[in-house]
C-alpha cells in the first residue's frame, strides 16, 4: 500500500483576491507523494511551482482545498500549530538560500532549533555534525555573506536538515550554480534520499530532473499539473 | 462635566475600546454564522484567518477593559481634589447617581471579561478551534456590557458638578448614614466575619470533598465553585467594610473601602483587592471550565487549566486572608485588645 507523506487535494491558491492584480497561481491541483521518494516539479517560470512548494512547505495557506502532510491536515491548522508541524517535519531550501547575512554559518544553521527549546549543547552538537557532513567546518565562524555560492548552498541545506525533518523541499536549488556545484548538490540530495528523506524539488534544469534517482516528475503549466 | 485629564483619558479610552469591541462583534457574528470547520472552501479559510485576527484584537481590548476598572478608581480618587466635600474616591462616586452604578458594573464586567479571555486562551491551545462558535456567541452576548459602561461613564462624567458639595467617605460608610454604605458599615463585624468564614470553609470543604469523591460528585463540586466564589467576593467586601477597615484605620467610625488604596496607607488596598480579584476571577473561571466536557481532548486541556485556576484562587484566597487580617494581628499584638 502506498504511504503518502504529502497529499494535495483540489488546491487552489489565489493572491490578491478581488483586486485588479488578482493572480491564481495554483488551480484545482491534486498530488500525492510517497514516503522516501524524490520528486521533481518542473515547469516554466510562473507556472506555479514555487507556490505549490510553499503550500506543501506550510509557508502559506490555500484559498481552497486541502494540504495533508504526514497525515495532518495542515491547511486547517491555526498558524501556531502549522508552524510547529512545519518545524518538526519540513526542511526548506530557498531559491536564494535566505541565510541571515550578519550571522555566522554556525548560528544560521542552529537558528531553527532555538524555538524548539533544545539545549545549547545539543544545538552545537547537531550543527557541528552537519558542518562536518557538508564540509563547512572551516567556515563555521564566517559570516554567510563572505561565503561562496556553493558554500552558501551547503549551509542552506545544513540549516534545512538541522531539525532532522522527514521531508525536504528545495526551490530551484541549482538556479545559481554552475554544473560542478549542481553535480555536488545532486550528490548531497542522493545521499539524503538514501537516508530515507522524502524530497521535492522544483526545477527547470534538465541536469536535475533527468537524473535516474528521480522517482517522479510532475510538469506544471498555468497553475496546473499537466503531466506526471 | 469637568474637563479633567483623567476624565478625558477615560472618555477616549472607553470610546476606542467600544469601537474595537464593535468591530470584533461584527466579525464574530460573521464567524458564528459562516463557520464550518470541515469545509475546505474559500469562505472557511477566510473565517479561519479572521478568527486569529479577531482573537488577538479582542484579547487586547478586554485586557485594557479590565485595566479600566483600576483607572476608573484612580480617576475617582484624583477627582476628589476638585469636588467640594470629597475626601477620596467615595466622594466622587457618590457625587451623582451613576458613580457607584458604574463601579459595580465594571466589577461584574471585569470578571466576565476575564472568563472570556480564559476560554479564548483555551480555544487557542487547540488545533481544531472547538470553541469558536461558543466563544464568539458569548462575545456577542457580553457586548451590552461595554455599551452600558460607556453610557454610564458619560452620564457620570456629564453629571460631575464642582459647585455641588458631595459626601465624604466618613459620611457614606457611617453607621448612622442612610443607604447601602451606612447599612454595610452598620452591620456587625461578628456577623460579617461569620458569614465570610462560612463561605471560605464551604469553598475549601467543597474542594476537599470534590478531590476525594468520584467523578460525578467532582462535577457537581466543581460547578458549585462558581456561585461560591461570587458569595466569597460579596462577603469579603462586607468583612472589609465592617472589620478589616477598622483595623487598617484604627478607628471605629471610619469604614471606607477606598482610602487605604492610596499612598497614605502604603497602597495596602492595592494588595488586598488584587488578591481578592485574582482569587474570585480564577475561582469562578475554574467552576465555569467544568462545563467543558466535549470533545475529550478539549476537556482534558480544560481540566488542566481548571487545576491551575484552582491553585491560583486558593493562593489568592490565602493572600487575601493574610493581607486582610494582618492589621488586626498587628493591632492586637501591639495593644493586647480589640477595637
Amino acid at each position: 500500500m502506498d504511504n503518502h507523506v504529502i497529499e494535495i487535494i483540489n488546491v487552489t491558491k489565489t493572491y490578491n483576491k478581488g483586486k485588479p492584480n488578482e493572480v491564481t497561481a495554483v488551480k484545482d491541483t491534486s498530488l500525492e507523494i510517497n514516503e522516501g521518494s524524490l520528486v521533481v516539479l518542473k515547469g516554466s517560470s510562473g507556472s506555479g511551482k514555487t507556490t505549490l512548494l510553499s503550500l506543501i512547505g506550510c509557508q502559506t495557506k490555500p484559498t481552497t482545498g486541502e494540504v495533508i502532510i504526514q497525515g495532518k491536515k495542515v491547511s486547517k491548522l491555526p498558524e501556531k500549530f502549522m508552524n510547529l508541524h512545519k518545524r518538526k517535519n519540513i526542511g526548506f531550501i530557498f531559491q536564494h538560500f535566505q541565510l541571515i547575512a550578519g550571522m555566522s554559518v554556525l548560528d544560521n544553521i542552529m537558528l531553527p532549533l532555538i524555538p524548539e527549546g533544545i539545549s545549547s549543547k545539543e544545538r552545537y552538537r547537531r550543527a557541528n555534525q552537519l558542518l562536518e557532513q557538508f564540509n563547512l567546518t572551516h567556515r563555521r565562524e564566517f559570516k554567510t555573506s563572505s561565503l561562496s555560492g556553493g558554500e552558501q548552498q551547503r549551509a542552506a541545506i545544513a540549516r534545512a536538515l538541522i531539525n532532522n525533518p522527514g521531508i525536504l523541499l528545495a526551490d530551484e536549488p541549482s538556479a545559481h550554480l554552475d554544473s560542478e556545484l549542481t553535480s555536488s548538490l545532486l550528490d548531497h540530495i542522493s545521499r539524503l534520499k538514501q537516508s530515507g528523506h522524502t524530497i521535492l524539488i522544483t526545477s527547470h534544469d534538465p541536469d536535475v530532473y533527468q537524473k535516474s534517482m528521480v522517482d517522479h516528475i510532475f510538469e506544471m503549466k498555468n497553475g496546473q499539473i499537466i503531466s506526471s | 462635566m469637568i474637563l479633567h485629564p483623567w476624565i478625558l483619558g477615560l472618555a477616549v479610552g472607553h470610546s476606542t475600546l467600544l469601537l474595537l469591541f464593535s468591530l470584533c462583534v461584527l466579525n464574530a457574528w460573521q464567524i458564528f454564522r459562516g463557520w464550518d470547520y470541515n469545509s475546505t472552501g474559500e469562505n472557511q479559510f477566510l473565517l479561519e484567518k479572521k478568527t486569529y485576527l479577531i482573537s488577538s484584537i479582542i484579547n487586547f481590548t478586554l485586557f485594557v477593559q479590565i485595566l479600566m476598572l483600576f483607572l476608573f478608581e484612580i480617576t475617582a480618587d484624583e477627582l476628589a481634589n476638585v469636588l467640594p466635600g470629597a475626601m477620596c474616591a467615595v466622594g466622587t462616586l457618590s457625587s451623582n447617581n451613576y458613580g457607584f452604578l458604574l463601579l459595580n458594573l465594571k466589577i461584574v464586567s471585569t470578571f466576565v471579561y476575564f472568563m472570556w479571555l480564559v476560554i479564548n486562551y483555551l480555544d487557542n491551545q487547540m488545533e481544531t478551534y472547538p470553541l469558536v462558535k461558543k466563544k464568539y456567541l458569548a462575545l456577542i452576548l457580553i457586548y451590552p456590557l461595554p455599551i452600558m459602561e460607556i453610557i454610564l461613564f458619560f452620564k457620570f462624567a456629564f453629571h460631575l458638578d464642582p459647585s455641588v458639595i458631595t459626601s465624604c467617605c466618613g459620611s457614606v460608610f457611617n453607621e448612622s448614614a442612610k443607604g447601602i454604605g451606612g447599612s454595610l458599615a452598620n452591620s456587625s463585624a461578628s456577623i460579617s466575619l461569620s458569614l465570610f468564614f462560612c463561605v471560605a470553609f464551604l469553598l475549601l470543604g467543597n474542594r476537599y470533598i470534590t478531590c476525594r469523591w468520584g467523578r460525578g460528585h467532582k462535577r457537581l463540586g466543581a460547578l458549585l465553585e462558581f456561585p461560591f466564589w461570587i458569595l466569597f467576593f460579596i462577603t469579603a467586601i462586607l468583612v472589609t467594610i465592617s472589620f478589616i477597615s477598622t483595623y487598617v484605620y484604627e478607628m471605629v467610625s471610619h469604614n471606607c473601602l477606598f482610602c487605604f488604596i492610596g499612598s497614605q496607607y502604603h497602597y495596602y488596598g492595592v494588595f488586598l483587592y488584587f488578591s481578592l480579584f485574582i482569587a474570585t476571577g480564577a475561582g469562578m473561571t475554574g467552576g465555569l471550565l467544568e462545563m467543558i466536557t466535549k470533545p475529550a481532548i478539549l476537556a482534558k486541556k480544560a481540566r488542566l487549566l481548571q487545576k491551575k485556576m484552582h491553585t491560583v484562587s486558593f493562593y489568592g484566597m490565602m493572600l487575601f486572608l493574610v493581607t486582610g487580617f494582618w492589621p488586626f494581628i498587628v493591632y492586637y499584638i501591639k495593644t493586647g485588645r480589640l477595637i
